[in-house]
């Protein structure tokens, strides 16, 4: 098996297990929401950690997912000048843009490991759990997008076509 | 020197195709190294905060009940119940595009759903009833924009978030009418295109299939009932509105219409956790720029040195109306909510505009931004989904847009037209 198929099934293995970790704390998300308003309605109890852990879980699911589009070329941008440009320099280009993504998910990956160390042990607002529940996710989160960016170049750079990396609007 | 370095940096970085959130993050660490007091821990701190918030989860239940509802055929009821409605009248089919968006703008919060939805069922069903293709594609196109103006609206929820003391359920309220306005502003366009040049009536329906129709179009529709009434009656928050119109929507789309399986849903939910990643991704990363913004007090520098010479709120919303639209050319909504809301929040209270008058300004401009040139993306959806080119559909756009602007200066200057809805429920003094 050669380097290149290596990493693309790496990738692949890496997306797979990104697509079903976020399927899992998306539905856990909203099923949390729904069983609190039915608590609430039903049972007239209100419980107070159904609005805290529901923001960690979306914290999971949209830096995980965010990784993802890098590789998916998910993310909303404006390509117009991008594929206007000869195939060479498109793909110069793309190597480039892709090598800064890298960097920022070193940022991200690198300071988000500080972060976790000076402030993880704090405690949660309502359980007794500290935020090394869920800080994590922003290191993780750059590792991801490191490895997606890295992908993004080598797919540059040896495969014949070189395409936008940017998505569609969400709007 | 920092700031005009920092605005460079990120307009260079998206003009040759880096994806918004990324540019704005590198343009971050690049203000790291130029700033005192900015270090790249604060940065990917902020980025994490700036999303830990209750009310943004209402994003990803609104795209999932949308994407439900979508590709569970509500879109097609709902274009079957508009024919009922207004299909009788001059420019038929461009009335049921009209009505149809109207409707689905209350089941999804996004243009480009509209877009995509609506436009691959009604561009070729218009062209082949003699429509030209380039009117069809660019009646669907404006007619989009009222996705993120009626309610739910991700714009909204955006704004709400970054301007921090204003009510989700009074913006959406007040959402309502423009929005609606925008609809019949077009209906009148394309009336008028109906009776100038297409005049062929579609065939009369039986009785028992116009019933048949309204009833089934109207379980769509209900789900506005269920985001609007549950807000507006205290029963749901706006997050917790989202959860619902989610249930609601599973219900109808996997046991009533039984267009949807239950093994399609982990599907449908990874395609949901992707959309919200990528606004919250731009909600992140804008958010820190923002912060560096206001940190190098850019606001209140723009407010003394270049607002501070209009006097007249008249001529400031003039302004501000010609500036989103053109911010709107070139950028997308919510990363041009979340850096320009803390810019203009000084502004609009030195001028004493409320701030549910302000988000739906900025929510109306910087969504007619996307469907206008050279940068739409629901621009870019449309001409893929009629396969016409960008030249070929300016002229029939340009009147559409100038009637929507008659919309927007209404919107502007006589809120009083919008702002007896979230009044009227106690939500805005």
């Amino acid at each position: 098996m050669n380097f290149l198929d290596a990493l693309d099934r790496f990738a692949a293995l890496l997306v797979a297990t990104v697509k079903w970790v976020c399927i899992v704390l998306a539905s856990a998300l909203f099923i949390i929401v729904v069983a609190a308003i039915v608590a609430r309605y039903g049972f007239g109890q209100a419980v107070s950690w159904t609005e805290e852990v529901p923001r960690y879980l979306l914290i999971w699911v949209s830096f995980l997912a965010a990784a993802v589009g890098v590789l998916q070329r998910d993310h909303v941008g404006f390509d117009v000048l991008f594929n206007a440009l000869p195939k060479p320099m498109r793909r110069a280009l793309g190597v480039t843009l892709s090598a800064m993504i890298f960097g920022f998910g070193w940022i991200v990956f690198r300071y988000g490991i500080t972060f976790v160390q000076d402030f993880g042990s704090d405690l949660m607002e309502t359980i007794p759990y500290t935020n090394y529940w869920y800080y994590p996710a922003m290191p993780i989160s750059g590792f991801l997008i490191m490895v997606f960016a890295f992908k993004l170049v080598v797919d540059e750079i040896v495969r014949p076509e070189a395409a936008a990396i940017t998505g569609t609007s969400v709007d | 020197m920092v700031l005009l370095l920092l605005g460079l940096a990120f307009i260079i970085l998206v003009a040759l195709g880096m994806p918004i959130s990324f540019a704005v993050g590198v343009s971050t660490v690049i203000a790291t190294l130029l700033l005192p007091g900015v270090d790249n821990a604060t940065v990917v701190q902020r980025m994490l905060t700036a999303i830990n918030t209750f009310p943004l989860l209402a994003v990803i239940f609104f795209v999932f009940a949308g994407t439900l509802m979508a590709r569970g055929g509500i879109a097609r009821r709902l274009v079957l119940m508009a024919e009922v409605l207004v299909g009788w009248l001059p420019g038929s089919l461009a009335q049921i595009v009209c009505v149809a968006s109207m409707f689905f703008g209350g089941v999804t919060g996004s243009a480009v759903a509209e877009v995509s939805s609506i436009g691959a069922m009604m561009i070729p069903a218009m062209e082949k009833d003699g429509y030209s293709r380039r009117f069809a594609t660019a009646i669907v196109l404006t007619a989009a924009t009222m996705g993120p103006i009626i309610p739910p609206s991700i714009g909204m929820i955006v704004f709400a978030h970054v301007a921090g003391n204003v009510s989700i359920a009074a913006l959406f309220l007040a959402g309502v009418v423009p929005g609606v306005m925008i609809g019949l502003s077009l209906m009148v366009a394309s009336f008028v295109h109906g009776k100038l040049y297409h005049q062929k009536i579609l065939p009369k329906l039986e009785r028992a299939e116009k019933i048949r129709r309204i009833i089934d179009g109207t379980a769509g529709v209900f789900t506005m009932v269920i985001i609007l009434g549950g807000i507006i009656s205290g029963i749901f928050t706006a997050t917790e509105a989202g959860a619902a119109a989610a249930v609601y929507a599973l219900i109808l789309t996997i046991f009533v219409y039984k267009e949807i399986k239950i093994s399609e849903l982990p599907g449908i939910i990874w395609d949901c956790c992707v959309t919200n990643a990528v606004v919250m991704l731009l909600i992140a990363t804008c958010s820190v720029y923002a912060w560096i913004l206001t940190y190098e007090n850019l606001p209140n520098m723009l407010a003394d040195n270049f607002f501070n010479l209009i006097h007249s709120k008249w001529a400031f919303l003039l302004i501000l109306n010609g500036f989103l639209l053109v911010v709107g050319m070139f950028v997308d909504m919510t990363p041009a909510l979340i850096m320009l809301v803390p810019m203009l929040l000084p502004l609009a209270l030195k001028f004493d505009i409320s701030l549910v008058h302000l988000g739906l300004i900025m929510v109306i401009n910087l969504s007619f931004g996307l469907t206008t040139p050279p940068v739409g993306t629901a621009l870019f959806v449309a001409l893929k989904v009629g396969n016409i080119s960008m030249e070929k559909i300016i002229p029939p756009l340009l009147p559409l847009l100038a009637c929507m602007c008659v919309v927007l200066l209404f919107v502007t200057y006589v809120p009083e037209i919008y702002m007896w809805l979230p009044r009227s429920f106690g939500l805005v003094k």
